[in-house]
């Protein structure tokens, strides 16, 4: 293991390559590169960047990497899509509008399978961000699909959240009531020329309890507005602005606004609460899927056709059930008897 | 309407057809079945009665020559003349391919139809590191004026119709036209033939774009604009469905794209103070030829019908050739199999007969080795030959739009006019085809068909003669035409010649010159026709405007 | 690597070809097969190939050019692949490619060269007789 992460530190990028497949799977090598990986990163804020299919997120992303560069950083990206529910495979699309960097040394890109993970994520998504902060980029740029409030993984690991929409989606005003609003930093209007996205913005202001005041219109060159303009922290305000990626109206200002918010996330304090952040979210998901799998161990197991014989027959409630299954779960959790049988949980 | 059908019928054959055989006469040739029975020009239900059927004949159908163009776009059709037999040719360099033309119009070709390659499609020189493997693989390399004037060696412009298969140059391709024309001593005026000129089609289905969509579109509207003055004999665009259709979509698709693409380019001139009477003449189409006959027949009549409508209907035209959509076809390449080549030779001569039975004013037919690589010369013999049987031994062009009234067919042009309103009024409301192209909306349409198409090949639901039925084990290996090598050092020498025997700084000047005016508003035509006439190559008048213009990036999938 | 874990494959159209169809069904009949596909749309050169081949970490690289370019572009992507010593990964290589010139291609290191005509079934079962029976 020590090898692996000398190479990627000497800028070798076939290891930083085949280190990102390695975290994907189960070894030793695997659990120890991930134990130096947690302990020896935590300094780069992540940008997260969510949103629906189709509103420009890899267009945007490719924008800012563009940006980033002539400004003299060295970016990481890590783009997830989901993983097909019928086949096991994926459809990896965004690196399609990101290819004019795929030569660029100070550049990696990384395309990632959610492997029908719920959430936005994929599991090996935390240690690649973290492989990438290892070869020295900074910022390290998350980008994967988010359409409502189950989709909202990527915040505790995102430093700075944006999220993107987009009008003339038949749904859009929808979007913003649909929870995904919730863990924005910045919420981005992108291709804020069509027709739609005046009153999407406005929607959004309304959403975050702005006030819908003459001075947040869109006009075509109003640059900014900020919601929540009267909150006392900045924290609590979230930046909103209407774009185009593709010609780049309004991206120079919008990556200032990332920059600044990065900028404030790069103090000792912010350092722990993110670390903390990413541990939590690590604990948070190992524990989940050990107690789904349990609970699911227990219900595809040959207890259960006995118990809703019982059920049946009217000799005991759901919920006592329920009770009955639930402490059968957790008793599996605290001696795993992993059988070939246990589906794998979500 | 009080007069019956007879009546209607005879009005047409006084003014309509009377005027236009006066200055088109029937061919010489008698028109009569193969049982020496003599044809009419046209037959409608004579005993029509019914007023309210009639009404509905006179409206959906009518006469061929007159609005709404459903059975043709001239009252005679190829009782006057024949469709152009046009197969497409060009490969390696200007030489061979001046060999090849001269081959064909000895064999009865009537039209010239240039394919160029990759590298020049897509404004890079010869000797550009992109165009590193792709000199003269799928056309004719053209880099200088030089190379024009060798491809047209010996065939003098003023006598041959000549259709340039190029798209995002086309402005510097037309200007080497007319630069060579000028040397033969051929005025532009009496130039005839058609560029392709459309970009939209290459975002959505051909991939060979160069600029964004908006500076495009800037380049088009100034062809239209200079060809109205100086080219009245030149089409200055051919609006494409073919590669459409290649793609993947369906026969609806392909005609509700194309529209759709015609209508945001006569927006484009329009707002470029063009008057829709002057350049909309000018405008023709080119669509492809599957070999389902009875669909593609119904395409095309629904085709002309709907264009006719939005013509008048949408944009006001007056002048009823506006409203005439004029269409090449090329029968269907990826419908030929790799698998018992022979086989195509048959699909490519039920493609053609669709296309005939559809009143397509011009044909190419595919050859048989297509899936392979560039045919041979036998096989494109066999190819036009396919034509030539149609024409003079079947007996379809004796009569007008001959498929008319039958059930099935009338039916179906009704529900492809219907579906394509429904495609282009859904574009609309993206706010018109650019709009619709950067959502990707077209391509995903076509994405979804095309692979659905495929999966029915692939599970057999879709039967492939000799591919997924009746196949055999075959070894035959069809002859295929090997680029030389050869040719590909002639091309770059020839560059290499040409840039050093020019005079640079009037090069430099007249690139200078283009750039400035591509800053502004004028129109480039003029100083892109100085530019070629100083020899400046195709690359180096594409990266002037490159540096103005950008580059376009696609979407993805 | 995980045995479970699907295994990664990059379509890539090299050169200045723009017939993308028949990778755009690949690419979907692939990840519906269980394969995560990168796709890196048209008008790509050997070399941004190679860097995201071996960016993405992929098992597979599969070529798919219709000009008649594939003995220089694909000579080309061979010779980066050995230059980063990336041998490991597998190359297939589609398009209009006539008989005559598979052998070369193989010669290269393309382990599978699809013509025209082949089927989506040959393909997979191609693929999954060079990756030893993974999904």
């Amino acid at each position: 293991m020590d090898a692996i992460v000398d190479n990627i530190r000497r800028g070798d990028r076939r290891s930083l390559a085949r280190a990102m497949s390695l975290v994907d799977g189960v070894s030793d090598t695997s659990q120890a590169l991930k134990d130096h990986l947690r302990r020896s990163t935590g300094k780069v804020p992540w940008w997260g960047f969510t949103g629906p299919p189709g509103v420009g997120k890899s267009t945007l992303i490719d924008a800012l990497v563009d940006m980033l560069r002539r400004r003299g950083k060295r970016v990481g990206v890590v783009a997830i899509d989901p993983t097909s529910p019928l086949s096991d495979g994926a459809l990896l699309g965004d690196r399609v509008r990101m290819m004019r960097h795929a030569e660029d040394g100070d550049v990696f890109i990384r395309s990632l399978a959610t492997h029908h993970r719920e959430g936005g994520l994929s599991d090996a998504t935390i240690h690649c961000a973290r492989l990438l902060e290892l070869a020295d980029y900074d910022p390290v740029l998350i980008e994967t699909v988010g359409v409502g409030q189950n989709e909202v993984d990527v915040a505790p690991l995102a430093d700075v959240c944006t999220v993107i929409l987009a009008p003339g989606f038949g749904d859009d005003i929808q979007l913003t009531k649909a929870g995904l609003l919730e863990i924005a930093d910045c919420v981005v209007v992108n291709k804020c020329d069509l027709p739609g996205s005046n009153r999407l913005l406005k929607e959004i202001h309304r959403e975050l309890g702005g006030l819908p005041t003459a001075a947040l219109a869109y006009e075509k060159d109003t640059k900014v507005d900020r919601a929540g303009d009267a909150a006392e922290s900045t924290t609590d305000a979230v930046e909103i602005f209407g774009i185009e990626a593709k010609s780049g109206k309004n991206v120079e200002e919008l990556l200032d606004t990332l920059f600044e918010m990065d900028a404030a996330a790069r103090t000792p304090d912010e350092r722990r609460r993110r670390n903390e952040r990413r541990v939590l979210s690590e604990i948070r998901r190992g524990a989940t899927v050990e107690y789904r799998r349990a609970l699911e161990g227990e219900l595809s197991g040959d207890g259960m056709a006995e118990l809703l014989d019982t059920l049946q027959r009217g000799e005991c409630s759901v919920e006592s059930a329920v009770a009955q299954l639930v402490t059968k779960a957790a008793d599996r959790v605290r001696q795993p008897e992993v059988s070939e049988n246990d589906r794998e949980p979500k | 309407m009080a007069d019956s059908m007879q009546e209607q019928f005879e009005k047409w054959k006084r003014e309509t057809l009377a005027k236009s055989t006066a200055r088109m006469p029937e061919r010489p040739e008698r028109t009569v079945t193969a049982s020496g029975r003599d044809v009419d020009t046209l037959y409608v239900p004579k005993d029509m009665q019914d007023g309210a059927a009639r009404e509905t004949y006179l409206t959906q159908i009518g006469f061929p020559g007159e609005y709404p163009f459903t059975r043709g776009v001239q009252p005679a059709m190829y009782r006057s003349r024949f469709w152009t037999m046009r197969q497409y040719a060009g490969f390696a360099d200007a030489e061979e391919t001046n060999q090849r033309y001269r081959f064909l119009l000895e064999n009865g070709q009537t039209g010239l139809s240039v394919a160029f390659d990759l590298p020049t499609q897509i404004g890079y020189d010869s000797d550009h590191a992109l165009s590193s493997g792709e000199v003269g693989k799928v056309g004719v390399a053209i880099d200088t004026l030089a190379d024009m004037e060798v491809l047209f060696d010996s065939i003098p412009l003023d006598k041959v119709s000549t259709s340039m298969t190029i798209n995002a140059p086309a402005a510097v391709l037309l200007a080497m036209y007319v630069a060579v024309g000028a040397k033969q001593g051929v005025p532009p005026e009496k130039l005839t033939g058609t560029i392709q000129n459309d970009v939209l089609k290459e975002y959505i289905a051909r991939g060979t774009y160069i600029f964004p969509p908006a500076p495009s579109l800037r380049l088009i509207t100034n062809i239209f604009a200079y060809a109205s003055k100086h080219l009245p004999r030149f089409n200055t665009i051919s609006v494409s469905g073919y590669h459409i259709r290649e793609a993947g979509s369906t026969a609806t698709q392909e005609v509700s794209f194309t529209l759709a693409d015609g209508i945001a380019y006569v927006e484009a001139a329009r707002s470029a103070g063009l008057d829709i009477d002057k350049f909309a003449p000018r405008i023709s189409f080119f669509f492809g030829a599957m070999t389902d006959v009875l669909e593609e027949v119904a395409k095309f009549r629904a085709a002309r019908r709907l264009w006719a409508r939005i013509m008048r209907e949408r944009f006001g035209a007056k002048d009823p050739r506006s409203c005439m959509l004029r269409f090449h076809t090329q029968t269907c390449g990826f419908t030929l199999t790799a698998q018992q080549v022979d086989n195509n030779v048959v699909r490519v001569a039920l493609q053609a007969l669709a296309a005939v039975l559809g009143g397509t004013q011009s044909l190419h037919t595919n050859s048989r080795d297509e899936a392979l690589a560039l045919p041979t010369e036998e096989a494109v013999q066999v190819a036009l030959r396919t034509q030539q049987v149609i024409a003079h031994e079947s007996g379809v062009g004796h009569t007008v739009d001959p498929l008319a009234g039958s059930y099935y067919i009338e039916q179906l042009t009704d529900e492809i006019e219907a579906e394509a309103r429904t495609y282009i009024k859904r574009i609309d409301e993206m706010g018109g085809m650019v709009s619709a192209i950067e959502q990707h909306y077209p391509q995903s349409e076509i994405e979804q068909s095309s692979y659905r198409y495929q999966q029915e090949i692939e599970r057999g639901e879709r039967v492939i003669v000799g591919v997924n039925r009746y196949a055999t084990d075959e070894e035959v290996q069809p002859e295929t035409l090997a680029i030389s090598q050869e040719a590909v050092r002639r091309q770059i020498d020839r560059l290499g010649k040409a840039r050093s025997e020019r005079d640079g700084a009037a090069v430099t000047r007249a690139l200078d010159a283009l750039e400035t005016g591509a800053r502004g508003e004028d129109n480039l035509m003029p100083l892109i026709v100085d530019a070629v006439q100083a020899y400046a190559s195709v690359g180096e008048i594409c990266d002037r405007l490159r540096k103005v213009f950008g580059e376009y990036e696609e979407s993805g999938v | 690597m995980s045995t479970n874990t699907p295994k990664r494959i990059l379509i890539g159209k090299v050169g200045l070809d723009g017939h993308d169809r028949g990778a755009k069904f690949l690419v979907r009949a692939l990840r519906n097969a269980g394969y995560e596909v990168i796709y890196t749309g048209i008008r790509r050169t050997p070399e941004q190939i190679v860097r995201t081949a071996i960016d993405e970490d992929v098992d597979v690289i599969g070529l798919s050019l219709l000009s008649g370019a594939h003995n220089e572009l694909f000579a080309r992507v061979a010779q980066l692949i050995e230059e980063e010593q990336a041998e490991d990964i597998i190359m297939f290589a589609g398009g209009t490619i006539p008989d005559k010139d598979i052998p070369h291609l193989k010669s290269l290191g393309f382990r599978q060269v699809f013509t025209p005509g082949a089927s989506l079934s040959e393909i997979l079962s191609a693929l999954k007789e060079e990756l030893g029976g993974g999904e």
